[in-house]
């Protein structure tokens, strides 16, 4: 454990985010960078589902990482450190969209008119059940980052959100609803197409034979 | 019309990461798609805490830009 006064990088990665968030209130920059560390990627996780580019994601965990050291005196200790940063982030990201509706929502917007690099960075996530996650309406999308990613409660998650328990509740019912059925159908089309390619496969085979 | 109630008990049983009640449990036995309900929720989240993990790894150019920022901003 890292003494009060160490800025050892490696014996802050010891420390709980909670700590950490203590000691920037009292002035440790590397304590912060420590926090912007483990939390950066896991921001542009949550908060690049609805824009139209990887950059303005990045633009706004920027903004929420400004917004946090100014204001972290007013952090509490009763709250995780996560659940007061997200929130931040997800009242920032609420009112970046609402100011640049409708030019950014990507349900909206064809294929082709994703930034490149967004789409590079889908194409290689095509894979993945988060890819999947992320055609899912925004806020379903945002329930299940915060629980699976972020392992928040209910009631954590309804902070953050700025809903009800229930609704969240609803929303997370919604969302597993809703991936379960397209994970179900993605496995019967690779079945299907499997099936297809032993057939033809067979086929081919015995043609050959013959 | 039982089924919508069982998935939504299923559902809240994961929220918590709890165990199902006992009514949820028998629906499950007999009805297939429930089950299934019930089965795809535990590897659907058993799936995303893994791969969180893999997406949520550091990205050293956007923490040292964040950095730059904080020092520019004079915070």
């Amino acid at each position: 454990m890292a003494d009060g006064s160490t800025t050892d990088p490696m014996a802050l990665k010891t420390l709980s985010s909670e700590e950490l968030a203590w000691r920037s209130s009292e002035g440790c920059q590397a304590s912060f960078g420590q926090l912007v560390e483990r939390y950066a990627p896991r921001l542009l996780c949550f908060l690049k589902r609805r824009t139209s580019s990887i950059h303005d994601a990045e633009d706004l965990v920027q903004d929420t990482f400004v917004k946090a050291l100014e204001n972290i005196d007013k952090y509490h200790r009763m709250w995780r450190f996560s659940t007061w940063l997200f929130t931040i982030a997800a009242r920032l990201a609420t009112s970046h969209y609402r100011k640049r509706q409708p030019a950014c929502e990507l349900s909206k917007r064809g294929p082709n008119t994703m930034c490149p690099s967004l789409m590079l960075l889908r194409q290689e996530e095509r894979q993945s059940i988060w890819s999947r996650a992320m055609e899912l309406p925004e806020n379903q999308y945002r329930v299940l980052w915060l629980k699976y990613a972020e392992n928040m409660s209910v009631r954590e998650i309804a902070r953050v959100m700025g809903k009800s328990r229930a609704n969240i509740k609803v929303l997370l019912y919604r969302s597993r609803m809703t991936l379960a059925e397209r994970l179900q159908d993605q496995i019967v089309d690779e079945t299907r197409m499997d099936r297809r390619h032993t057939k033809q496969e067979s086929h081919r085979m015995k043609s050959e034979s013959a | 019309m039982f089924c919508r109630f069982f998935r939504m008990m299923i559902s809240h049983a994961a929220d918590a990461d709890g165990a199902l009640g006992h009514m949820t449990q028998r629906h499950i036995r007999r009805c297939h798609n429930c089950r299934r309900f019930c089965e795809s929720c535990q590897t659907l989240g058993d799936a995303l805490r893994a791969e969180a993990t893999d997406l949520s790894r550091g990205c050293e150019l956007l923490t040292e830009r964040i950095t730059g920022s904080l020092t520019d901003v004079g915070i």
